[in-house]
């Protein structure tokens, strides 16, 4: 498979789901639709220098939350998505479950929060989400054991109001 | 294997991403081809770089440049966003792939919006503490961050001289100064192209669209006529400068070569070709040392004697800042701003300037380099988006390191003070930082951090106490000593007499938890 046939096969798969994603975390799809298609393009622009990726889901997620997190993106990009796309999605009525979810991470440091993500929200494993972090196992781990105990009696308290 | 908490969480989190897997557009593949489309357009690097600093935001637009490509229309490129690549720099301090060059200090590095640039340099044998004879190199090699690797870059007119190279940005690579002679490399064909000789050594240049600035060449050079001219007479002569590019002026600071004098500037506007005094420097920034870095918004500057402070060319204006907390690293400081951050770099020291003008010194045992022995040819420094570049010269091999300062300082878990490695309890900040050098023989360190209404107060510096209800605790933890008050909650740990910190607290803490570890200058 070609560069530019590995990204468009990742792009029909997975842009979906990593909007979704990228959506619960910072409360904006606007923002998250954005955020994945520059990530992807980034994405794209090293597949074709030969860059080689562990997991191109995890990365681009990983780098469209860097993205929507920058503040100075997110004002010229929500411009840019509200001209170009309509009509506005809602989601000032999100589910209690997202908004745990997203109190939650936004009081992780930056490695956990990563972490859990690609564990949790991409669905990956853990040796690959160690992998795309660039870190051990161990870490990733821990980063897990850490945010499950904030995240469990939180989530299953939601869902019981729900 | 996961456990029930793990799949019910996993089943809870999935159910709520799907809630939001909800996209607008039509076809998101052609929509990101057209992304793909348009980042090339923007790829090359417009704005000037200063003598050692080159910023780049993902949404500075500093000007724009109308190039011609040959045949076409002039076509109009405005400043690229960072194509620096993210997950690749997930660990907050990385040292990149050996450069494919002999070692060599006082070497022109570059970074251009895209890729490091390295170019010449020289070994003084004695200094490196090298073997043979001091040698000079006119080759070099460029870095691309994006693939991590390195390519060397096809030879260069450019004589090895003993003049320290320097260079800058273009849109399409870098322009080098090696003495008087001066080419520009461009990346993608790989290939130099040589100018006429400046009028003197070049030790600054910036680049303003087509054209390069230098004061200490006191002239302009046409990068599409490669010719220079010549500027009037700045209105002061400073015999040692530092410099930075605004984007509309060529900021230059420095002073007489006596020493201890305060530094005096001048400005250069390239439209008019004019220069014009600035504002004196505050009256404690003495030349000596002085290194500059434009934010987006002021000019930041430090000395080696710790002072720092910042311009603003709109009010003609310098306000002091608090002194740079780094105890012992006299070393020759650079300055790196890249927008969210600005970097005092000083040895093995490592001081951000946050956005409220507050500093915050990282760790310096995460730093990976070691003593320096002689910081100004053995340093390099380059910025951009939340990535602070180190160039190092470390005995017998260069290393080139990034620091995620972005990372580092969005929330602080350690930072050091003095000589110590302290960690910040979750949810404290730093609120103030001090310098206190009233003694000289005696410079001490202040940090007070909180959170809330609680606070403690860090001081490192040689032979404290901690007053006469004095403990002696038989504690080993990271080979200090450590005392306490019994009458307070006043902490002391001492690595040796001249390596101390003190922990003062509001409320009852135990400090050994907090203070992490000790860096003394020249430990390794």
């Amino acid at each position: 498979m070609t560069a530019d046939e590995e990204i468009a096969a990742s792009v029909r798969a997975q842009y979906t789901r990593l909007v979704g994603v990228v959506s619960m975390v910072t409360g904006s799809s606007h923002l998250a639709e954005e955020a994945v298609q520059e990530a992807f393009a980034r994405a794209w622009e090293r597949a074709r220098k030969g860059y080689e990726f562990e997991h191109l889901a995890g990365w681009v997620a990983t780098v469209a939350l860097n993205q929507a997190r920058s503040g100075r993106r997110r004002a010229a990009s929500e411009r840019a998505a509200r001209a170009r796309l309509a009509p506005a999605v809602d989601t000032s009525s999100d589910p209690d479950v997202a908004l745990v979810v997203r109190a939650a991470l936004e009081g992780l440091p930056g490695r956990q929060r990563d972490a859990v993500v690609l564990y949790y929200l991409v669905d990956l494993d853990v040796a690959t989400t160690a992998r795309v972090l660039h870190v051990s196992d161990g870490t990733v781990k821990t980063a897990l054991s850490r945010a499950r105990e904030k995240l469990a009696p939180l989530l299953r308290a939601a869902e019981l109001e729900a | 294997m996961p456990d029930d908490t793990d799949t019910e969480l996993r089943d809870t989190i999935g159910r709520a991403v799907d809630t939001h897997a909800m996209t607008v557009v039509d076809d998101p593949l052609d929509a990101i081809e057209q992304r793909v489309a348009r980042r090339r357009h923007r790829r090359h690097l417009v704005i000037g770089g200063s003598i050692a600093a080159v910023l780049v935001t993902a949404v500075a637009v500093a000007g724009a440049l109308a190039m011609s490509d040959g045949d076409n229309e002039p076509r109009v490129v405005v400043s690229p966003t960072t194509t620096l690549p993210e997950p690749l720099f997930t660990e907050a301090v990385e040292t990149m792939p050996k450069p494919p060059l002999a070692v060599r200090g006082d070497a022109a590095v570059v970074w251009n919006g895209a890729e490091l640039v390295v170019w010449g340099g020289r070994v003084d044998v004695l200094n490196m503490g090298l073997e043979g004879e001091d040698r000079t190199y006119d080759d070099g090699a460029s870095f691309d961050p994006a693939t991590r690797t390195w390519r060397k870059l096809s030879a260069s007119p450019l004589p090895a001289t003993d003049d320290t190279p320097i260079g800058a940005p273009t849109a399409s690579g870098v322009v080098i100064a090696s003495g008087s002679n001066v080419a520009a490399w461009d990346s993608d064909a790989n290939t130099w192209r040589s100018f006429d000789d400046a009028p003197s050594p070049v030790h600054d240049l910036a680049v303003d669209g087509d054209l390069a600035l230098s004061y200490s060449a006191n002239a302009t050079l046409d990068l599409t006529t490669g010719t220079w001219t010549g500027l009037p007479r700045p209105p002061i002569e400073l015999d040692r400068s530092a410099s930075a590019w605004t984007g509309r002026e060529l900021i230059v600071i420095g002073g007489p070569s006596t020493p201890f004098r305060s530094a005096v500037g001048v400005a250069l506007d390239p439209q008019t070709r004019q220069w014009r005094r600035i504002a004196d420097l505050p009256r404690d920034m003495f030349a000596e040392a002085l290194a500059v870095d434009w934010d987006g918004t002021r000019i930041v500057a430090a000395n080696y004697d710790m002072e720092a402070a910042t311009y603003d060319p709109d009010s003609d204006r310098w306000t002091k800042l608090p002194s740079v907390p780094a105890r012992f690293y006299e070393w020759y400081p650079a300055v790196r701003s890249a927008g969210d951050f600005t970097a005092v770099v000083m040895g093995q020291a490592v001081v951000i300037l946050s956005a409220d003008n507050t500093w915050v010194p990282l760790p310096s045992a995460n730093l990976p380099w070691g003593p320096i022995a002689t910081a100004q040819s053995n340093f390099r420094t380059q910025a951009d988006h939340g990535v602070l570049f180190v160039w190092e010269t470390d005995g017998d091999q260069n290393a080139l390191h990034a620091i995620h300062i972005d990372r580092l300082i969005e929330q602080p878990s350690e930072i050091q003070v003095g000589t110590f490695t302290l960690a910040l309890p979750d949810g404290w900040s730093i609120r103030s930082t001090q310098y206190d050098e009233s003694n000289e023989f005696a410079q001490t360190v202040r940090v007070t951090i909180g959170s809330g209404a609680d606070e403690c107060r860090l001081a490192s510096g040689p032979t404290a106490t901690v007053g006469r209800e004095s403990v002696t605790i038989d504690d080993s933890r990271n080979g200090l000593n450590w005392r306490r008050n019994a009458a307070s909650t006043r902490w002391l740990a001492e690595f040796s007499t001249t390596d101390t910190v003190t922990v003062d607290c509001d409320t009852s803490r135990d400090a050994r938890a907090m203070v992490k570890g000790v860096a003394p200058p020249g430990s390794g």
